[in-house]
């Protein structure tokens, strides 16, 4: 699934993303988009797991180090997917405010890891 | 696959006295340039009581009910809001978890800005600050009267005051009366003013036989708002 971008999470990562954008543990089942909309933020997965449908069917179990989201929350391009969360799942936010700071910043240490999953999406 | 909405804060119902009514033309166009506007279905939710708020919700269209479910499981409409209301401003400067569960009642349409946006924006533009202080102020004192009418009314004043409430918010006039279409069901109504289902009923048929409300399935019919703000024991 294009819409899916796996990342190798080295705790040196989380803490560089976690000091950027906020992190939370999610204690109920909750939809963070429905297929069709536009992500309102980008969805790093630090631990757990969040469901992904697509016309209603299950297709794919995700786990930490997934990121959602992001490509389509820039460029507001509805997503072809559903995502959603299960209880104790931490997720860290990206929201676009932040993310278009850190995309104007080459000299930010996330500049290319974000230019990166985007070039990939285009 | 559908484009996503991009609807205009120009043509926003909120955009006479909501929140960014002091803001000039270019402002209006950034925030439009930055915000997401999603479609959300009938049930779907907007977010879910304890998770984490990020940011603030303008509906653009459509009816959306805010419930809060009890230790016992048992869900209770606390609010419905419409077209032009905002949503997640308390959760903006309280970093609490959502208080609530806000599910869309119809299609509708919804725009969300992400919380430093607006902080930023807040910094750059004390009038919007003010018009959330505004904002929370009036929601205080609804959540007073509410609490109010609760404990020093019986069922039959709340149920009057509600039906007016509804009409106030979300009536249409209808050659000598109002409609009230939300499609509420007897038990979100006996939810709404704290009675049980049985009672709701038994006073709707009050109210029916005494010629100040008709329906016609879920859809309500107000004839007599004189009487009813008589019942009411309200004088607005």
């Amino acid at each position: 699934m294009k819409q899916l971008s796996h990342i190798e999470l080295s705790s040196e990562l989380i803490k560089k993303i976690t000091s950027y954008f906020p992190s939370k543990k999610y204690k109920t089942q909750s939809h963070l988009f429905y297929e069709g909309q536009v992500p309102i933020s980008g969805f790093l997965i630090l631990d757990g797991s969040i469901q992904i449908t697509h016309k209603r069917k299950l297709k794919k179990m995700l786990k930490a180090g997934y990121l959602l989201g992001v490509f389509e929350l820039l460029n507001k391009k509805p997503i072809e997917i559903s995502a959603e969360v299960y209880p104790d799942t931490e997720v860290c936010f990206l929201d676009k405010t932040t993310l278009l700071e850190v995309l104007k910043s080459p000299d930010n240490e996330l500049f290319q890891l974000f230019k990166m999953f985007i070039e990939r999406r285009s | 696959m559908k484009k996503g909405s991009t609807s205009s804060c120009e043509s926003c119902p909120s955009k006479k006295d909501g929140i960014f009514c002091n803001l000039d033309f270019a402002e209006i166009m950034d925030i439009s340039t930055h915000k997401i506007t999603n479609k959300y279905k009938k049930g779907q939710t907007l977010f879910v009581q304890g998770t984490h708020p990020f940011g603030l919700y303008c509906i653009s269209a459509g009816n959306i009910k805010l419930t809060k479910t009890g230790i016992d499981g048992k869900e209770t409409i606390v609010r419905i809001v419409n077209a032009g209301d905002i949503l997640g401003h308390r959760s903006l400067f309280t970093n609490e978890d959502f208080g609530k569960t806000a599910t869309a009642m119809e299609d509708t349409e919804v725009c969300f800005i992400d919380k430093k946006y607006i902080l930023s924006l807040m910094e750059k533009n004390p009038s919007v600050a003010l018009n959330i202080i505004n904002k929370l102020s009036r929601d205080m004192g609804n959540a007073e009267n509410k609490l109010t009418s609760l404990h020093q009314k019986n069922v039959r004043e709340r149920l009057a005051e509600l039906l007016l409430s509804l009409k106030a918010t979300h009536g249409v006039r209808e050659n000598d009366r109002w409609r009230v279409d939300l499609k509420l069901t007897r038990e979100e109504m006996a939810t709404m003013i704290g009675t049980a289902n049985e009672t709701l009923i038994r006073f709707m048929t009050e109210f029916k036989e005494a010629g100040i409300i008709e329906q016609e399935g879920k859809v309500i019919f107000i004839k007599d708002e004189a009487e009813l703000l008589n019942w009411a024991n309200i004088h607005y």
